[in-house]
């Protein structure tokens, strides 16, 4: 009896130490690196500290905005510069480690980066956080992590709606101009993705949804498409696409409005039977694609605009799903002109 | 003595150690490793672990495979493990039935116990115990008991252990147990090494020009040269050895001073001990306190310590089958007779082939009852068991190491009471009876050719003369002597059985009836018939 007692306190203690390795590996495991009452701090921390980026931070529900000032941030061809692309990354690094270590539900950032000299343009990239785990994990490729953000360039909005309302001011030879810009301009939320910005020191930011986020996403890559595409490019010139989340009726549906020039007779040909077929299946293609991609159902249908032929096509959700699996083919889905 | 015990502890785990310590190692480097990045990266490091411990675990089992089975001679490895006092556990007091061995035994392990005392005095230190004993009578417990009370380490293993294919493979683990001992004993103090059944390695040395045998050879020598070592060495090593054959079996050299310096002889306990050994394992059972422990002593005469156990044991089984709470003599008898004749077989017989059976066993029992000086009847049966259709089995009175003319006669009439009883009733007789033949003509020739017995003036042991040296004369002589006594036993039985022919048809009736009778029915029987004859005795 002594014996096993004794075995038996042998395999105890060997247990209990067992035990407590494991409990220290998951204490060590627990507890996230930026907790979420230090996440502005800690972006700003790591830029300074690691890159010697001043940045600033702003944190509107569940998205985090990022703007860094960077001195030359454009070349003589109006393109990003290469130091200046360098620093965006650093930033966006720091970002993405804060935001994967952290207990603070963020879902999107936003890095704005200006050329202080000229900051009526800024640069804007978004990124869902969970995509970065996803490529971490090895569950999408590099590539599709990269056509996953969102990149644009363009005109500060507020320095715009500013210069505009001064030239109004002006013209009607009132001073107040400064006034009713501070009072009516100058709130940090704005409604959409397409007025996010930084100007005079102040975010003009909102808390981004994933169906808008998404839109704008999906408007991206099938421009992209357009661009890249040989066949495409030989047919279309793409003059623009936007990409929009919508509600209506207590519906969500997107919506995308695509304006493909036909370059050629085949192109036109399509054109003159009253289909934009090519448009069409390129657009829902991508659609379904990345919304399959991101398994993302809180919507009713798809709404797909062709501005040539002002023919818009209709897909529900289960007929894009349909779709992508190859069940139907797009002649098959409804559609009518405006 | 600390830091002898950390040496001593060092040198017999230090592989242990080491991977103790490389594990630890590793350990801190992953938790301070896992503690400097961020916890995203962490928990991702974390995830992953389970998988490297399974694929570490994996592939460490096949490496140790491959290492043991290949490169490492896996043949040789001892499988014994140290067995520390404590953990054996065997206290003097269990030691129960063989006192004598243990008055022998305890002066040993006073010699063990009491070693410095001895060397300051210039005594010689016992190196070599061996215990020899038929196979169930404690060596094993003992030596156990000694390593306890001693509280020294004991490091057990079994002589065929030793035995391999292939030469010095045997030898080999030799030279590794009385390392591991030796070491025990520089930690310790001292330590016991066990060997059982020492005769597989310990019979004398063969030699054959084939090469035969040379593996036992090769591992009794080293054997020989491990146990000399031991004088030379500090370490006090005790090895005992433990064989059930007879001494002369086993190789003079082991034998001789030096070596197995101490011979305890254990043997199979006495009516005391078995009464003592039937009282410690009642003990651990429910059973009829009313139960005579004494009786049931005398009854199980010649029974090893094992054989009690197993009586107890068997009796405890016979007792659950019947779903009854205690053990009742009833059980132990059941046990006894189980162990000894064997289970029961129904065989179908025919109604005059069960008739003759209890005749024939009937013959045995009244032989047996009113002719034989030292044997009692144990039960009688007509239940078929292994080859035989029925049995009488038998149970000496007294433990006895001789035998008398008298008794052996009285064997030889016994066996033949069932030929006899056949021939009384059928006037014919069945192959049954041939094993009793085989056993009175073997116990006749025995008593004549062997120790002098018969009637004629030769007198000595000619088995032994060959048989081309003996004369016509001697030999028939000889064989008329056996031929006497053979027909002689007939005519006492056939007298014996004709008078007592109502009492031989009485058991036949009650074997028909009850297919076994027990001693005490036996005797109730024969004791009725007698008070009729003589009312006195009633």
């Amino acid at each position: 009896m002594n014996m096993i007692l004794g075995r038996i306190r042998q395999r105890s203690r060997a247990a209990v130490a067992g035990l407590a390795a494991i409990y220290v590996l998951s204490q060590v495991g627990c507890g996230p690196t930026y907790p979420k009452e230090i996440v502005d701090e800690a972006i700003v921390q790591l830029c300074k500290e690691e890159y010697a980026l001043d940045v600033k931070v702003k944190i509107i529900g569940n998205t985090v905005g990022v703007y860094i000032p960077i001195e030359n941030l454009f070349d003589n061809a109006l393109a990003i510069s290469g130091e200046a692309a360098e620093k965006i990354n650093d930033v966006l690094l720091s970002v993405s480690r804060v935001t994967l270590s952290t207990d603070a539900a963020l879902n999107f950032y936003i890095v704005i980066a200006q050329d202080p000299i000229l900051p009526e343009v800024e640069v804007i990239l978004i990124r869902y956080v969970r995509d970065i785990k996803m490529l971490h994990f090895n569950q999408i490729s590099r590539g599709e992590f990269g056509r996953r953000m969102i990149i644009d360039i363009k005109l500060t909005p507020q320095a715009q709606k500013e210069k505009v309302l001064r030239g109004v001011f002006d013209k009607l030879n009132i001073s107040k101009a400064d006034e009713f810009i501070q009072e009516y301009l100058r709130t940090s939320e704005v409604s959409t993705i397409g007025d996010i910005g930084y100007w005079n020191d102040i975010f003009y930011m909102k808390d981004i949804g994933m169906g808008e986020f998404l839109s704008l996403q999906i408007a991206d890559r099938i421009k992209g498409k357009f661009i890249t595409d040989d066949s495409l490019k030989e047919s279309y010139r793409l003059t623009a696409i936007k990409g929009e989340f919508l509600q209506e009726g207590g519906r969500s549906f997107f919506r995308f409005s695509i304006n493909a020039q036909p370059l050629n007779i085949e192109a036109m040909g399509l054109e003159s039977e009253g289909g934009s077929e090519v448009v069409f299946e390129t657009a829902v293609q991508e659609i379904a694609d990345v919304i399959h991609g991101y398994k993302y159902d809180a919507f009713w249908n798809v709404e797909v605009v062709d501005m040539i032929s002002q023919q818009v096509l209709f897909a529900a959700q289960q007929e894009l799903e349909d779709f992508r699996k190859k069940r139907i083919n797009v002649e098959e889905l409804r559609r009518w002109y405006r | 003595m600390f830091s002898r015990r950390f040496k001593m502890y060092f040198q017999l785990h230090w592989i242990k150690a080491a991977i103790a310590t490389v594990f630890f190692s590793l350990v801190f480097l992953l938790v301070w490793g896992l503690s400097r990045i961020e916890s995203f990266y962490r928990q991702m490091q974390l995830i992953q672990i389970p998988m490297y411990i399974l694929m570490g675990v994996i592939n460490a089992a096949v490496f140790v495979f491959m290492w043991l089975f290949f490169l490492r001679g896996g043949m040789t490895k001892i499988a014994a493990g140290k067995v520390r006092a404590a953990d054996v556990n065997v206290k003097w007091d269990d030691v129960i039935g063989i006192d004598e061995a243990k008055e022998e035994a305890w002066e040993v392990l006073q010699l063990i116990k009491d070693r410095t005392m001895l060397k300051k005095i210039g005594g010689k230190i016992i190196r070599g115990i061996l215990m020899v004993g038929p196979p169930g009578c404690g060596k094993t417990y003992l030596a156990k008991a000694i390593a306890t009370e001693a509280k020294i380490p004991f490091l057990p293993m079994a002589a065929s252990e030793f035995t391999e294919i292939f030469v010095g493979v045997g030898a080999s683990k030799i030279r590794k147990l009385f390392k591991r001992a030796r070491l025990m004993a520089y930690g310790y103090g001292a330590c016991i090494v066990f060997i059982d059944e020492l005769d597989a390695i310990g019979r004398q040395r063969s030699f054959s020009m084939y090469g035969g045998g040379q593996e036992t050879n090769t591992t009794q020598n080293q054997l020989l040269v491990e146990m000399d070592g031991l004088k030379d060495k500090q370490e006090n090593v005790i090895v005992i050895g433990a064989t059930n054959a007879a001494e002369g079996i086993l190789d003079p050299a082991l034998l001789r001073p030096g070596r197995f310096d101490r011979k305890v002889y254990i043997d199979i306990p006495g009516v005391e001990g078995r009464e003592k050994l039937f009282r410690y394992y009642l003990g651990k059972v429910t059973h009829d306190p009313s139960l005579d422990i004494g009786r049931l002593a005398r009854k199980a005469i010649h029974k090893s310590p094992a054989d009690v156990e197993n009586i107890v044991k068997e009796a405890a089984l016979i007792a659950t089958r019947y779903k009854k709470d205690i053990i009742t003599m009833d059980e132990i008898s059941e046990a006894i007779e189980r162990i000894d004749m064997g289970a029961k077989r129904r065989r179908r017989m025919t109604a005059r082939e069960r008739e003759m059976t209890a005749y024939h066993e009937s013959g045995h029992l009244v032989a047996l009852y009113r002719l034989h000086p030292t044997e009692d009847v144990f039960k009688a049966s007509i239940i078929s068991r292994k080859e035989s259709l029925g049995v009488v089995h038998t149970s000496p009175r007294e433990e006895e190491y001789t035998r008398s003319k008298e008794s052996f006669l009285a064997d030889i009439k016994v066996a033949l009471g069932g030929y006899v009883a056949e021939k009384l009733q059928y006037g014919t007789t069945s192959s049954g009876v041939s094993s009793d033949f085989k056993n009175a003509m073997t116990k006749a020739h025995l008593m004549v050719w062997m120790l002098g017995m018969g009637e004629s003036e030769l007198v000595g042991d000619y088995t032994i003369v060959p048989k081309e040296q003996l004369s016509e004369k001697v030999r028939e002589k000889l064989n008329d002597d056996t031929s006497k006594i053979f027909s002689n036993c007939i005519k006492d039985v056939e007298a014996l059985l004709k008078k007592e022919k109502h009492i031989l048809d009485r058991f036949v009736k009650e074997l028909l009836d009850r297919d076994e009778i027990d001693y005490d029915d036996v005797k109730e029987i024969f004791d009725e018939y007698d008070s009729r004859k003589d009312p006195a005795k009633k």
